[in-house]
Order: C-alpha cells, then structure tokens, then sequence
C-alpha cells in the first residue's frame, strides 16, 4: 500500500506525527528536510502532510518544485501561522488543504483517508 | 548784623515789614499785580514781568484793560462787581494779553486792598502761569489715551495691579480670557482670577512679595491654576514685573492662558505614549509569531501522541501507549518552557532606570492626566518619608500613573464631588503606590480580570492600558492590583523598587 509522506524538520512532530498514523494503521515515510524528500525517488508516498516553515526550503517552494516537476501529489500543509498570504499561495498551487498547527486529529487522518 | 529780634509777636516789627514783603514780592514766581480803584497799574512784580512779558517802566500807569483780552473784559467787569460787593477773594483760571499780544493761561486772585479804615484803595490781583499746567494736563491726557490704547490691543491679557494687590486695569484681552469686565473687577483682588481653591495661597505668595520685595515672582514663568467667571480652570502663566515710580508700587501683570500649548504637550505625551505601546504591540506582535510557531509544535507532537495513545489503550496496548505518553509528557515540559522564556523575554524589556523622586514623578503624572477633566475633583497625594526616591524608567512609571488616574476620573464622572487619593508607602525593599477613587467601584469579577489584555469594563476600552500597566510594573520587578475600598471605589496598588539606603546597599554586598 502507499506511504503516507511526512515532511516537517521537528524531530518530535515528525516521530509524533508517524507514530499516530501507524497506530492509525498507515505505512509512514518521515523526511526532516524538503531537500531529504526531494532525494527520495523510490517508493514515493500516496499524499504528503507538509510543514511550511522549514529551514532550507519552505512547505510552499517545495510544493512549487514538485509543481514544475507535474508532480501532483495530494498535499496538506501545516502550519503554526496560516497568513493570508500563505493560506492565497497554496491555493494557487492546488494544495488540497491548509491546516493550522496543532492540528486536529480527526483532520488529518481524513485528509490521509480521502487521498491515499 | 543788628540784633536777632525776639521771637514773639510782633514777630516782624512795623518798621521791617516792608523789608520782608519787599524780598517776597521780588522773589516770587506768582505775578503781583495792584491796581488803583480805576484799574490802573500801580504795583508791578519780577514774576508779572516772566508771565506778561512787560517790564515795570512800559506797564506801570496803563490801565489794567491793556492785559486783557477783548473776550475776557465781561469776566473781569463781573469779578470787580464781586469785589465791589464785599468779596475779600476772587478766583478764577482764565487768559491775559503778553506783551507780544500772545494770549496766555493764568489763574488769578483777586482782593480789595483796604486802609486802615477798612475803605478800599485798590485791588491786588496774583497771577499764576497755567501754561505749564495745562501742558501737563494735555500730557497726562495724551499718555493716558496712549495707555488706553495699549490696553486695548495688547493681544496678552493684561493688568495692573496696586500695592496690595488690587487690580487698577484690566485689557481688552484679559477681558476675554478671563469672562470678566473691567468694572467687575477693578478694585478686586488679583487672587479673583486665580483658582478657588487655591486662592489663598496665591494671595499670600503675592503680599509675601510686596512685604519683602523678593524677586522671584517678577519676570516670567509662574503657572498657576486660573479660574475665569464661568468657573471653568485654565493653566495661567503669570509674568509680574513692577513698575518704576517712586513712592507709589505698582506692577504690571501679563496673564496667558496655557491651555493650548498644554493641550498640545498632553497630545504629544499621549502620542508619545502610544507609540511606544503601537511599538511594544509590534514587537509583541513579532513575539506572539514566533511564539506561536514556536508553541505551536510540542502541541502538535503532544496532540499526535495523544490520540495514537488512545486509539492503543483502546486496543488493550498499554504498555505502548504508556511509551507515547512519556513523549507526550516530554513534549508538554517543552511548551512549558518555551513560555517561560517568553514571560523572562517581557521581564527583561528594554528600560532606562534612574533614580527619581517619587514625589516629582507623581506631581508631574497628575498635572498631565488632570488636564482637561472637566469636573470637580480633588486630588491629594502623601508620600512617606522613607519612600521618596525609587529606581525607575521615569516615563514608563508615568504611563501607568496617568491611566490608573484617568481611570480614576473617569469612574468619578457621574459621582461628583469626587476625591482621588494617591499614597506612597514603604514595603521593605518597595515602594508601594496607591491611587484610589471615590467612584462605584469594581465587581470582584472584574478585578480578577483587569489586567489581562482587552479585558475592558468600559465600552471605550482602557483594558489595553492596564495591562501594558502591568508589563511595566513588573518589567520594575513589582506586582500591581486593584482592590475594593469598603467605603466605596476602587483601590489600585503597584509596587516598584525603591532606592536602598547606604546601609540596605552594604548588606546586599555582603
């Protein structure tokens, strides 16, 4: 079955995030960095649960790259601060969703459920 | 030189009199005149000489009527009669002929010479030159009307005042700053434009000058509390300076009216101080960013261990959930700490500490926050002794003072007369301040809340200005609150470090 992608450089969030979907009964791949995803081309995930702000590359230039590669890959960004900006961009570059942090659980999982 | 005579009466003998009416008739300024009782000059002074221009050889034996001139004969013919009748004096101002035909100003008095039979031998007629006088006199009307004029347009309101402090004019300009007419109030008391309460004080600060002659209240720059007819205060600037006469003292006193220029220093101040609070929310508003981002992630982490936890003690799994949950609980710690960060990050804000005197401090917050209140309010402060001088950003304490005592104010409108009462105590190493009113008071409810940001209990919202009162004080290291008063009112407390004594200083080296 497909992995659920989860890209966020907070070690805690990302083990936290894994750890409750696989309780939830998903296969999860975790990436600390944009760039370690990018460079992941074997087994690629179903979705991607996103963070936005990341050291090198942001949630939203990563999605951009993959954009320009016609990757188009279900994306939930996740952000602490859902500006307007951020919340108009995103949805320019078709990601499905925008959720604030922390988000609720049954969000996500709905998220992982509808796009997998 | 013959003897000195005696000193009794006779006191000049017979045979001296004329020696004595001799040197007085040459020597005085008056013009002596006689006539003989058809009017023809037959005694003929020095003094008429300066005044009718006529040596004695070219007047003596002409006709009084030669001096006088054609308009004037009716007036002499009529001062005769008088005489004639029995009058012993004549007066009266009037004019005569120069020798140069010029007409000039004396007053005359005129007397029959008598015999020693008491008949009449002629009339005596004493002249005084007038033109001097009446030079004066158009003088003195002149510099009078000058005067008026100056009162009149002098755009600063102006009075002058007396010895003892009774108005002697009042400009044009006074009039309409103070409400008052002239009339109502020449003869008054200057203290009649100066604040009710505080007459006293003033008057006596002003007899003090006059009685001592110090200085200080001339020249410029005193402000006290004005009060004008409507009963309304303004801040009057007063400029005293005396003016030079000799024997009589009186001063001149300009009166500005200091609302404007203070209105605009109160606008500047409260600018001023919402800058620094737009500034301070700016920050804070790059604060709660970060702090959102930063906070925003042991959450999630603590979220996703939470409800995987769940899901596996619903599936009997607790050992693994129980594994989760130490994460979880390692993730909570992390919050935590982050907002304590935050709260050290407000503690230790950027401040400029000085020490300053309590007293002056609080003067100061009070005329800036009492300015333009429009109702009735007594404001009393007392500072303790031990308590005078404190380690404070001057500013910052001010901005807390100036909206605990608008609040203040603000709760009294509709509870006149109203008291505010400021105290400064000493709580060991702090002093303690206290601005209570005698408003409706606080529920208890509401206390609790006060200071956390836009809580308000005023439609108009001054809940953003306590809690930036409280960012303040303990950014001081001190705590503020607000108490009831059981006779009714509000009772706000804060506390600020005080400056140690020597002693104190010693002990916390040690």
């Amino acid at each position: 079955m497909n992995a659920v992608g989860v890209v966020d450089d907070d070690p805690a969030v990302l083990d936290s995030f894994r750890f409750m979907l696989e309780v939830a009964g998903h296969r999860v791949l975790t990436f600390g960095s944009a760039l370690e995803f990018l460079a992941h081309t074997s087994d690629p995930p179903g979705c991607l649960i996103l963070d936005q702000q990341m050291p090198d590359l942001t949630g939203l230039e990563l999605v951009e790259r993959l954009r320009l590669e016609g990757i188009t890959l279900p994306i939930l960004l996740v952000t602490a601060w859902p500006s307007p900006a951020i919340v108009a961009r995103a949805a320019e570059l078709g990601i499905e969703g925008v959720l604030e942090k922390p988000p609720g659980e049954g969000e996500v999982l709905s998220f992982v459920a509808a796009h997998l | 030189m013959p003897s000195e005579g005696t000193s009794a009466p006779p006191y000049v003998p017979p045979d001296q009199a004329r020696f004595w009416l001799g040197t007085l008739t040459e020597s005085a300024d008056a013009g002596f005149v006689g006539t003989d009782l058809r009017g023809v000059i037959i005694t003929w002074n020095p003094g008429a000489e300066r005044i009718f221009g006529y040596p004695p050889a070219e007047i003596l034996g002409r006709p009084i009527s030669a001096l006088i001139p054609p308009d004037k004969q009716a007036e002499e013919a009529s001062s005769l009669a008088r005489i004639r009748a029995g009058e012993t004096s004549v007066r009266l101002e009037t004019e005569r002929l120069r020798k140069d035909g010029r007409r000039t100003p004396v007053s005359l008095t005129m007397a029959p010479v008598l015999n020693e039979q008491g008949e009449a031998i002629g009339i005596s007629v004493i002249a005084r030159d007038l033109k001097m006088a009446h030079f004066v006199e158009a003088e003195l009307v002149r510099r009078e009307a000058i005067l008026r004029s100056i009162l009149d347009t002098v755009p600063e309101a102006l009075i002058i005042i007396g010895e003892s402090g009774l108005i002697q004019s009042f400009s044009a300009a006074a009039e309409r700053l103070s409400g008052y007419t002239p009339e109502e109030v020449i003869g008054q008391d200057m203290s009649v434009l100066v604040f009710e309460q505080h007459r006293e004080g003033q008057v006596a600060y002003i007899a003090r000058y006059l009685q001592t002659g110090e200085r200080h209240i001339t020249g410029i720059g005193r402000v006290v509390a004005g009060q004008r007819k409507d009963g309304s205060t303004f801040p009057m600037e007063l400029s005293v300076g005396e003016i030079a006469l000799p024997g009589v003292r009186q001063f001149t006193v300009f009166i500005r009216d200091l609302s404007e220029r203070q209105d605009r220093e109160r606008r500047l101040a409260e600018l001023r101080s919402e800058l620094v609070h737009v500034s301070r929310l700016n920050d804070l508003g790059q604060m709660v960013s970060t702090l959102a981002h930063e906070v925003a992630q042991p959450l999630t982490s603590l979220a996703n261990y939470l409800s995987g936890s769940r899901r596996l003690l619903t599936a009997g799994r607790s050992e693994a959930a129980e594994q989760a949950l130490e994460r979880a609980a390692e993730q909570a710690t992390r919050a935590t700490r982050i907002v304590q960060g935050l709260r050290d990050f407000v503690r230790k804000g950027k401040t400029e500490k000085r020490v300053e005197d309590l007293r002056k401090t609080i003067e100061e917050a009070s005329a800036l926050a009492m300015l333009g209140i429009a109702h009735k309010l007594t404001l009393e402060l007392q500072v303790s002794p031990d308590a005078t001088r404190a380690v404070i950003d001057k500013v910052q304490i001010q901005q807390v003072l100036f909206n605990l005592i608008r609040n203040a104010a603000e709760a009294m409108a509709d509870n006149l007369p109203g008291a505010i009462s400021i105290s400064v105590t000493r709580d060991g190493q702090m002093a303690e301040i206290g601005v209570s009113d005698t408003g409706p008071g606080l529920g208890e409810e509401v206390r609790a809340k006060l200071f956390r940001p836009f809580v308000t209990s005023k439609p108009n919202g001054m809940g953003v200005g306590l809690s930036v009162c409280r960012t303040i004080v303990e950014a001081h290291g001190g705590r503020i609150w607000a108490d009831a008063v059981p006779s009714g009112g509000t009772l706000f407390k804060f506390t600020i470090p005080l400056l140690a004594l020597p002693s104190e200083r010693t002990d916390r080296r040690a």
